[in-house]
C-alpha cells in the first residue's frame, strides 16, 4: 500500500504537518492537492506584501504569487479541459490547516521578526511539497498532461526552493 | 508619402533594455527562433555575426533572458517575443533573472 511520503525536515515539521494518506492518490486528488499548495503560497505572498517592507522579500513574494497563480490557472484549464473535478482529501486538507495556522502566527509578528519567518516557512513549505512531488504526486499521476505539468511544476518549486535558502542567507 | 527605411529596432514585447544594439543586417544574416517552454531554454543554434535571435515565451512563467554579464536583458511575459541582433563574435552566457536556475549559451563566429 503506498503511502503519500511526508518528507518533512526538521526544520519544516512546525511549519507544514502532512498527512499520510493509505493508497496513492487518484489524479483528482493530485489536483487538488498541487492546486490547494498553490493557493495557500499564493495568500502567503499576499500576507508577506502587507506585512513586509523588505525589498527582498516583497520581491520574492511578488514572484511566488505570480509563478503560482501562473501554474493554478494552467491546472485549472487543464481538469476542465480533462473534465475533471478536483477532489478534496485529507491531504489538502492538513495542507490548508496547517497554512491557516502559520498564517496567523506570522500576523503577530513585524519587520525582521515577520520576514525571517515568512521566509523559513517558505523554504520548508516548498521542500515539503517538492518532496511530495518528487516521490507521490508525480509517480502516482496517470494523466501525460497532468504529469507534465506536476513536473514543470517541480522544476518550478525547486527554484522556489533556492530562491527562498538564500533571500534567508541574506537576512541572517 | 515619404517610405520608411529605418528597421525597428527592438521587438517591442522585450521590455528589458539590449546592449546589444541593432546593426544593419548584412544579405546572408539569419534569424533564429529559440523557444522557452517548461522551465527551460530551447539550445541556441551557432550564430554568425549579423544575425538575429528571436526569444518567444512560451511558457506559462514569466522569464528574463540575462547576460551574465549584464550586456543584454530581455523581460519576456507569458506569450511575449524579445529580439537580439548579434553584433559581435564571442560567446554570452544568459539566465533567467527569475529563475536563476535557468541558464544558457549561445556563441557567434
Amino acid at each position: 500500500m503506498t503511502r503519500i511520503a511526508l518528507l518533512i525536515s526538521a526544520g519544516a515539521a512546525l511549519a507544514i504537518a502532512m498527512p499520510v494518506q493509505a493508497a496513492a492518490p487518484t489524479d483528482p486528488q493530485i489536483a487538488h492537492i498541487a492546486y490547494t499548495a498553490g493557493n495557500l503560497d499564493v495568500e502567503a505572498g499576499k500576507q508577506a506584501l502587507k506585512m513586509s517592507h523588505n525589498a527582498m522579500v516583497r520581491d520574492f513574494a511578488q514572484q511566488m504569487i505570480r509563478d503560482h497563480e501562473a501554474v493554478n490557472a494552467k491546472a485549472l484549464a487543464l481538469v476542465k479541459k480533462l473534465h475533471v473535478t478536483p477532489e478534496a482529501n485529507p491531504t489538502s486538507a492538513s495542507l490548508t490547516k496547517s497554512a491557516d495556522a502559520e498564517r496567523a502566527k506570522l500576523a503577530k509578528l513585524s519587520g525582521a521578526a515577520f520576514d525571517r519567518a515568512y521566509i523559513d516557512n517558505e523554504v520548508a513549505f516548498h521542500k515539503t511539497v517538492n518532496g511530495a512531488l518528487a516521490s507521490t504526486l508525480i509517480p502516482s499521476a496517470h494523466n501525460p498532461e497532468l504529469k507534465s505539468l506536476l513536473e514543470t511544476g517541480l522544476t518550478l518549486f525547486k527554484e522556489h526552493q533556492m530562491h527562498a535558502e538564500q533571500v534567508a542567507a541574506k537576512l541572517k | 508619402m515619404r517610405k520608411l527605411t529605418r528597421r525597428r529596432p527592438l521587438c517591442a514585447a522585450a521590455t528589458g533594455v539590449l546592449l546589444l544594439v541593432a546593426v544593419p543586417v548584412p544579405a546572408a544574416a539569419a534569424t533564429h527562433v529559440v523557444v522557452i517552454d517548461k522551465m527551460k531554454y530551447a539550445p541556441v543554434p551557432p550564430l554568425k555575426v549579423g544575425d538575429t535571435v528571436v526569444f518567444v515565451n512560451n511558457d506559462m512563467f514569466r522569464h528574463t533572458v540575462t547576460a551574465t554579464n549584464n550586456k543584454f536583458n530581455i523581460d519576456l511575459m507569458p506569450g511575449a517575443r524579445g529580439t537580439l541582433h548579434i553584433n559581435s563574435a564571442g560567446t554570452a552566457a544568459f539566465y533567467c533573472k527569475y529563475h536563476p536556475g535557468m541558464r544558457g549559451s549561445m556563441t557567434a563566429k
